[in-house]
């Protein structure tokens, strides 16, 4: 009866589908273990030896673009919800699976967050804006789904806002207060 | 039941309570004494929390001599000196980091010996002579140390056994480490080779003396001074002028090949630097700060604990005293042909 | 008798006790805080504790030892966020069981098993210290490369679509590890010039992105999935269900406390070996291991915890460190005038069993602690997604930052989450790519030293049949290997059948 169960178990896993621009990752691994293969082999060529300094890393580059070989040899009859379909369409469908508008977003809020700390903005002051902006971004169909709710937005940006700052307090209390480390 | 949690909460909440309080309570009185040292100088240092880095790791022996003299330290700077680790490269890694701070005086290198020889030694293209020293605390005496079941008696032994074409293990720490400056001045002097088995720290490169996969390495007194008593480890010679004080029945090495005597006296040193081009008032109230410490007579305890040959130095004093043991060293290993 | 007297010695001097229990309590939080780590505690202790009383600051940084620890499952089995590097493997399976709800349940086993680890070790190191201390000085290179290599074959334990992915994964860690300057020769490997990068990329800022942020990006494309309510009656576990996995305890318990006494390794190593060994060892768990198996939790947890008296062994025996928190207290004791060495069981002994006896009260105050903060972590995971999200993402930047105060770190944890957050979508598994990154160094030097000491690779290969230790890890990852591979597995099925017919 295991015996069973482990055989369903198989059948499911080799029909599990592939997501879109999954293929392409594995040429994206392929070019990463290949540039660093590359690189790998120079500085075998200053110090060459087993015991050398060079010797694991060209030992794991081998095996990462090895290892991109397999999986796309393997993996190239596999079908995607991409199959088929011309070069644009792919495109457009990897980037939808992969950047969904929230994912974008929170990137996009990370990135600007980065150069505000960067810049010297200060960490309590780019982070509550980062917390507020990000929450209220993704309560977004609370009161953005059927044109702009006013009243149900103001709502929602004070609850943020009351959540934002319990956030800042927390952080306060236990990092700067309790254990002293330094905040950028 | 739930009584007891509330208990338990209060009760650990008041702990933690009586702990930050604690830790305030000696940040208050540390920063009391910062209206005599602001008052002194005319720099506004340090205005925020400094840093020590480390060169060498947790618990090793410069970490142990760093961390008590930075909490003496700060209580007469009136900022924290916050210490961390950072090692690698034959401390090659956190002196590089140092240097790649500003000259502020907010970043300390806390360091061995070691970076007096890296341009030497082609580790890196800075040495101490791109750091000010802001203190000099003392330097170390050194010895050859083999497992207790080891067949070898004397240095002479080795270096016979060596010359005679045996392959002989020696533990090291790296490229420009003690035990690699050691057994290039044994090669100067000797003529014998060994093969060098590289380990992340002194610590480990006892171990494995210990534990028979290497012949030999060479030991501060500090590191194996509880091992040789124990006799898990035999010292068979100590690199000094004098006999040291712990170790009455080791030999000195000049009795065996009186070649050393040039070298000697000689060891690994411990000090506190920062980037060349640092306000020299800055650096006085540094320097002021870790003589204060380094005079206190809790730390000089700590110094006698761990067998250091007490110096103190400061400003050109250090100066001096660096650049003559560059100078030695570097000749010592240029005539042993480790170095060019 | 005199063994009692110094046992009692805190009970003399209460101090000792509130040290204890304070350190606990703090450690817990310290180590369910990724970015914050014990080793990083108990220096910092070192020179705040200058001044004390030796057996009081000992008391208190034992404590914090202790309960950083345990502290770090919290995040791992709330958030997927290990707290530190042994509490990698209890993310694996805890998560999942936080994710279906059970998160207290996850987070009560963590706790028994953890205190029941770290009795197990503190018994070892208390009856047979000297012995287990004799066995980790002699192992060598060699052995800790095999070592290494039984840690990363837990590879091949993950369920993932194919496992080359999972070899893929592992290969980019220890390629990640080695970028920098190279601690044995300080070639600089892989910076590109840019400085930051000379003292290459630090695992937790890796760990971190991998896990935490990269969980944190995925959770946000399944928003509308909402927080699963958690159920919080079974908190503490029967009796009966701490019974039934004892065995499994005390097995990870006995490989954490020889693990955690080899100078060269610590805890996590113990943590990601033992739950390799539960995953090989358990044949029916309830619920598959990934997917939220007890089992996963119990064994590195134990693990971890006895990994703690594991390390206090050579570290009281011989004066050498288990793992880098003992570094420290090593470097304590000496400060405070003490000498660690072999002499100090008999020149001392009242410290070694008053350090016995503080972590045995430190595990007490575990249960205590651990148990009734559990309430209030598991409402933790109820907060809405929108909230909680954006408050994990910029924890992660403190945590990053917190370690070196460089913007440089946080900028490379975000990388590293866009990049698990990639790999997490396509199906990569991201575990063995944060192992590849720990067990980095203990691979590549032990590698390094074994060839130097051997000269050929076939001489490394050879000195492994010359040693009894080494032969006998090299014949556990010889059969770790063959287990795995699917012709073992058919036989191994055609041979169930047989049985089942016969």
């Amino acid at each position: 009866m295991n015996n069973n169960l482990e055989n369903k178990k198989e059948e499911i896993k080799e029909n599990v589908p592939f997501s879109s621009g999954e293929k392409g990752f594995a040429v994206f691994w392929l070019l990463f273990g290949g540039f660093f293969l590359w690189r790998s082999l120079l500085l075998y060529q200053e110090h060459p030896g087993l015991s050398s300094c060079a010797a694991l890393p060209l030992f794991c580059s081998g095996v990462i673009v090895l290892c991109a070989l397999i999986i796309l040899v393997s993996d190239r009859k596999a079908k995607t919800p991409n199959s088929g379909k011309s070069v644009s369409v792919q495109l457009k469908q990897t980037i939808k699976n992969i950047f969904p508008s929230d994912i974008i977003v929170t990137i996009v809020l990370i990135l600007l967050y980065c150069i505000a700390l960067y810049m010297g903005l200060g960490f309590y002051v780019a982070t509550p804006i980062f917390l507020w902006i990000s929450m209220c971004w993704f309560m977004r169909s609370r009161f953005a789904a059927n044109g702009f709710d006013k009243s149900a937005f103001a709502k929602i940006a004070v609850k943020n806002l009351i959540w934002t700052v319990i956030c800042i307090l927390f952080i306060l209390v236990l990092f700067t207060y309790l254990f002293s480390v330094v905040l950028p | 039941m739930k009584l007891k949690k509330v208990v338990t909460m209060i009760l650990a909440v008041s702990m933690a309570a009586s702990l930050a309080a604690c830790g305030s309570s000696s940040k208050e009185t540390a920063s009391a004494p910062t209206k005599d040292a602001g008052a002194e100088s005319s720099v506004n240092f340090p205005t925020q929390n400094v840093n020590g880095i480390v060169q060498w790791g947790e618990g090793g022996g410069t970490d142990s001599l760093m961390r008590p003299l930075a909490t003496l330290a700060q209580d007469k700077l009136g900022k924290s000196i916050v210490v961390q680790n950072m090692t690698g490269g034959t401390g090659s890694i956190a002196t590089q980091y140092v240097y790649d701070q500003d000259a502020d005086g907010y970043n300390l290198l806390m360091g061995a010996e070691n970076p007096s020889l890296y341009d030497a030694l082609d580790i890196l293209d800075l040495t101490y002579e791109n750091f000010e020293c802001v203190f000099l605390i003392g330097d170390e005496t050194t010895g050859v140390a083999v497992g207790k079941d080891s067949p070898y008696e004397s240095l002479t032994d080795i270096c016979e056994a060596a010359l005679a074409g045996e392959e002989i293990t020696l533990a090291t720490t790296g490229t420009g480490g003690l035990p690699w400056e050691v057994a290039s001045l044994i090669t100067a002097e000797t003529g014998a080779t060994f093969t060098q088995i590289q380990y992340d720290s002194d610590a480990s490169a006892r171990v494995a003396v210990l534990g028979g996969e290497c012949d030999f390495t060479i030991c501060k007194v500090q590191s194996c001074l509880e091992e040789y008593k124990a006799g898990d480890l035999k010292l068979l010679c100590m690199l000094a002028t004098e006999t040291v004080e712990q170790m009455p029945d080791v030999p000195l090495i000049a009795e065996e090949y009186p070649g050393f005597a040039d070298y000697l006296p000689w060891g690994p040193f411990y000090g506190v630097f920062v980037k060349e081009g640092t306000d020299p008032a800055v650096i006085s109230v540094l320097s002021d700060a870790f003589k204060a410490a380094y005079e206190d007579a809790s730390y000089q305890e700590v110094l006698a604990n761990y067998n250091i040959n007490p110096m103190g130095y400061t400003g050109d004093e250090a100066k001096a005293y660096l650049d003559s043991w560059r100078e030695n060293t570097i000749s010592a290993l240029t005539k042993a042909g480790a170095i060019e | 008798m005199e063994i009692l007297s110094y046992l009692l010695i805190p009970f003399q001097q209460p101090m000792l006790i509130v040290m204890c229990a304070v350190g606990v309590f703090a450690g817990i939080y310290v180590g369910a805080i990724p970015g914050l780590s014990a080793t990083m505690a108990v220096s910092l202790l070192v020179s705040f504790t200058y001044g004390w009383d030796t057996y009081t600051a000992l008391a208190l940084m034992l404590g914090i030892f202790v309960g950083t620890v345990y502290g770090g499952s919290r995040s791992a089995i709330l958030l997927n966020i290990p707290g530190a590097p042994s509490a990698v493997a209890t993310a694996l399976d805890g998560y999942p069981m936080a994710q279906k709800g059970k998160a207290g349940e996850a987070m009560g086993i963590a706790t028994t098993q953890s205190v029941i680890g770290t009795v197990l070790g503190i018994i070892v190191l208390a009856f047979a210290a000297p012995v287990v201390s004799k066995f980790a000085v002699n192992f060598s290179s060699v052995d800790y490369l095999l070592l290494a290599v039984m840690g990363m074959m837990m590879v091949g334990s993950l369920n993932c679509k194919s496992i080359f992915r999972g070899l893929l994964a592992a290969a980019v860690g220890l390629l990640i590890g080695t970028v920098g300057m190279d601690s044995m020769t300080s070639v600089r490997r892989f910076t590109f010039g840019v400085s930051y990068l000379n003292s290459g990329v630090s695992f937790v800022v890796a760990m971190i992105g991998l896990f935490g942020v990269s969980e944190a990006l995925i959770q946000i494309t399944q928003m509308d999935i909402s927080a699963v309510k958690q159920k919080i009656d079974k908190i503490v576990p029967s009796l009966r269900t701490i019974l039934k996995y004892v065995p499994l305890t005390i097995r990870s318990s006995i490989v954490g406390v020889i693990v955690g006494a080899l100078p060269g390794a610590g805890g996590d190593i113990a943590a990601l070996l033992t739950y390799d060994q539960a995953k090989r060892t358990v044949k029916n768990p309830e619920v598959p291991f990934g997917e939220g198996a007890v089992e996963g939790l119990v064994a590195p947890e134990s693990a971890n915890n006895a990994a703690i008296g594991g390390a206090f062994i050579p570290m009281l025996t011989l004066g050498i460190p288990g793992d880098a928190v003992t570094a420290v207290l090593l470097g304590a004791l000496e400060i405070h005038g003490l000498q660690p060495g072999p002499n100090l069981m008999t020149n001392t002994p009242d410290l070694f069993y008053l350090i016995v006896a503080c972590l045995l009260l430190c595990s007490i105050f575990l249960v205590v602690f651990g148990l009734t903060g559990i309430k209030i972590f598991t409402k933790i995971v109820e907060i809405p997604k929108a909230i909680l999200m954006p408050l994990i993402i910029i924890l992660s930047v403190v945590g990053s930052f917190a370690l070196r105060k460089s913007l440089f770190d946080i900028f490379w944890m975000l990388g590293f989450g866009i990049l698990g957050y990639f790999m997490k979508k396509y199906e990569y598994p991201v575990a063995p790519t944060v192992l590849g990154i720990i067990l980095c160094n203990l691979l590549e030097n032990n590698y390094r030293r074994g060839i130097t000491l051997q000269k050929t690779l076939g001489g490394l290969v050879g000195s492994i049949f010359t040693e009894p230790v080494a032969l006998v890890l090299f014949l556990v990852i010889v059969v770790m290997f063959v287990t795995q591979t699917k012709t073992y597995k058919r036989w191994k099925a055609k041979r169930d059948a047989q049985k089942g017919i016969a």
